[in-house]
């Protein structure tokens, strides 16, 4: 019982990773060429249904999830990569070349991603990559506040001291008693901020500042479900559902590695 | 004399945790240095080690085989650490790394000393040498696995492999029980033959297992000096006459 958001999110998780895997080889029919049946109900062939030009909804379900876990994955990596270090590093440098990091972070946080993923779409134009870049940005605060102070708490651990005592350099005590140390909380941190990309590709590809027009997103099919919502309301459901169920399961994902993954309850024998 | 320590004192933003401490200790003595919580004897100890936080102001001398470390670089320090001194810790829990088998870590201070092979022979020889009758099963824990006793044995061994000249136990026995903390007496007094050693502790029982000499530190201050049977037979100032009757019941 202790464990169920971690088994939940997992299994939403799965589902839509497994989703994407199976989408990426093969669809029930093309995720984008046009079918002689617009706007069909639920049923057979069309478990799903089909839009207003008469594409398998199912299909660019499938489709779209191979897109939102390649951004997600992408951007959340991306962010991580470079917010670690820096976060580290934070906590780590000397207090006034620390501060620096720290601090560019906050200007960050406090920049709204969508107005970012604007000024990129206007000067590079909307693609995919406008849309992890623009994410993978916004999120790199997060991981720089998460690994700066878990890396305050962990060196002001007597271990810590005890490895400068035997002569350990600051780099390798970085990446050999810190980072593992840390490692959890990073981990779980990624996971709220995998389900968070997932609802910000969602709001750009809505927007049309994400992917192009080509692929099909579940923001993209959102804002086309929208011309029909009052005659084919069923149109806004399936992506909906589809963007509330990956996020959530990466919430509950985050909040059960974090239950299982605290270095206080781990602690104890 | 190994260490010499003149007119020592230790400023954070306006609070003096340490004021003016000067002592010495030989080549193979052991100093006790005892009082209480906020007396400044793990701040002087932190000194001597270098581990004291940017905001701390040190002024004074300290010396260590003529050398000076009160400015010396971190560098310089390093070189020094694990080589030359030591510390032992008084919370082995968090003195270990939770993510490190434990042989590893004993091996990393090795490694960065002495680049010599069969690493693993000399981890075991040195967990052997703390009292620990089966190092092959305790250098593949985490420490977690281990009890205090352990814990506290792997953390002399790993103060010691290095053969260090002077070792800085900071309240090593205080997290232990009785009957552990007697054991690992025992073993402290074994491996601190032929070395030089400062023994901080807030217990003037455990103090006198080890330590002839003793310095009672309050508020900064070093209130009074001298062998330890005499202080404990003749305390002259009253915060020490205090500590002997608090530590009666147990001597």
């Amino acid at each position: 019982m202790k464990r169920s958001s971690l088994w939940a999110g997992a299994a939403l998780v799965g589902f839509v990773v497994l989703v994407a895997i199976v989408g990426f080889f093969w669809t029930p029919f093309s995720p984008t060429s046009n079918g002689p049946t617009p706007l069909a109900a639920p049923g057979w062939p069309h478990l799903l249904g089909t839009d207003a030009f008469g594409t398998d909804v199912l299909s660019r379900l499938m489709a779209g999830a191979k897109v939102v876990l390649l951004v997600g994955v992408l951007s959340v990596l991306g962010a991580a990569v470079v917010g670690v270090p820096l976060g580290m590093a934070a906590a780590m440098l000397p207090r006034w070349a620390g501060e620096i990091p720290a601090r560019l972070a906050d200007i960050l946080y406090g920049f709204p991603a969508l107005l970012l993923a604007i000024l990129f779409a206007a000067a590079l134009g909307g693609s995919t990559w406008t849309a992890v870049m623009a994410i993978g940005i916004a999120t790199v605060p997060a991981f720089v506040r998460v690994a700066r102070a878990a890396t305050l708490q962990v060196v002001s651990q007597p271990f810590v001291e005890a490895a400068e005592l035997a002569g350990v350099s600051r780099f390798v005590i970085a990446g050999r008693h810190v980072w593992p140390n840390i490692a959890p909380l990073v981990w779980v941190q990624a996971s709220v901020s995998f389900g968070i990309a997932i609802l910000s590709e969602a709001g750009l590809s809505y927007l049309g500042l994400g992917s192009g027009p080509d692929a099909p997103t579940w923001g993209r099919m959102l804002r086309e479900a929208q011309d029909h919502l009052f005659s084919t309301p069923i149109l806004a459901l399936w992506p909906g559902l589809a963007v509330a169920i990956a996020t959530l399961g990466f919430n509950l994902l985050g909040d059960g590695l974090r239950d299982v993954l605290d270095p206080r309850l781990r602690e104890r024998p | 004399m190994k260490l010499v320590v003149d007119e020592l004192s230790v400023r954070f933003g306006d609070t003096l945790a340490v004021d003016k401490v000067s002592f010495a200790v030989g080549e193979t003595e052991r100093l006790g240095i005892i009082g209480a919580s906020g007396s400044g004897k793990s701040v002087t100890s932190l000194a001597i080690a270098g581990l004291l936080s940017e905001t701390a102001r040190v002024s004074g001398s300290i010396k260590f085989d003529g050398q000076e470390l009160v400015g010396l670089r971190e560098r310089d320090y390093r070189r020094l650490r694990g080589n030359r001194f030591s510390m032992i810790f008084q919370e082995p829990m968090t003195a270990l790394d939770p993510t490190m088998r434990v042989g590893l870590q004993i091996a990393e201070a090795i490694a960065l000393h002495d680049r010599r092979t069969g690493k693993r022979l000399t981890v075991e020889e040195e967990l052997q040498r703390v009292g620990i009758t089966d190092p092959g099963r305790v250098a593949d824990s985490f420490p977690h696995q281990l009890s205090g006793g352990q814990r506290q044995r792997a953390m002399i061994a790993m103060a010691i492999v290095n053969k260090p000249d002077l070792v800085i136990c900071d309240e090593p026995t205080t997290a232990l029980d009785m009957v552990v903390q007697r054991n690992i007496l025992h073993v402290l007094d074994d491996v601190l033959t032929d070395r030089a050693a400062l023994f901080i502790s807030h217990d003037l029982g455990v103090v006198r297992e080890v330590c002839p000499r003793v310095i009672v530190m309050q508020e900064g201050h070093i209130v009074e000096e001298g062998p330890i049977d005499a202080v404990i037979a003749a305390p002259a100032h009253d915060y020490t006459a205090r500590l002997v009757a608090a530590a009666r019941g147990e001597l």
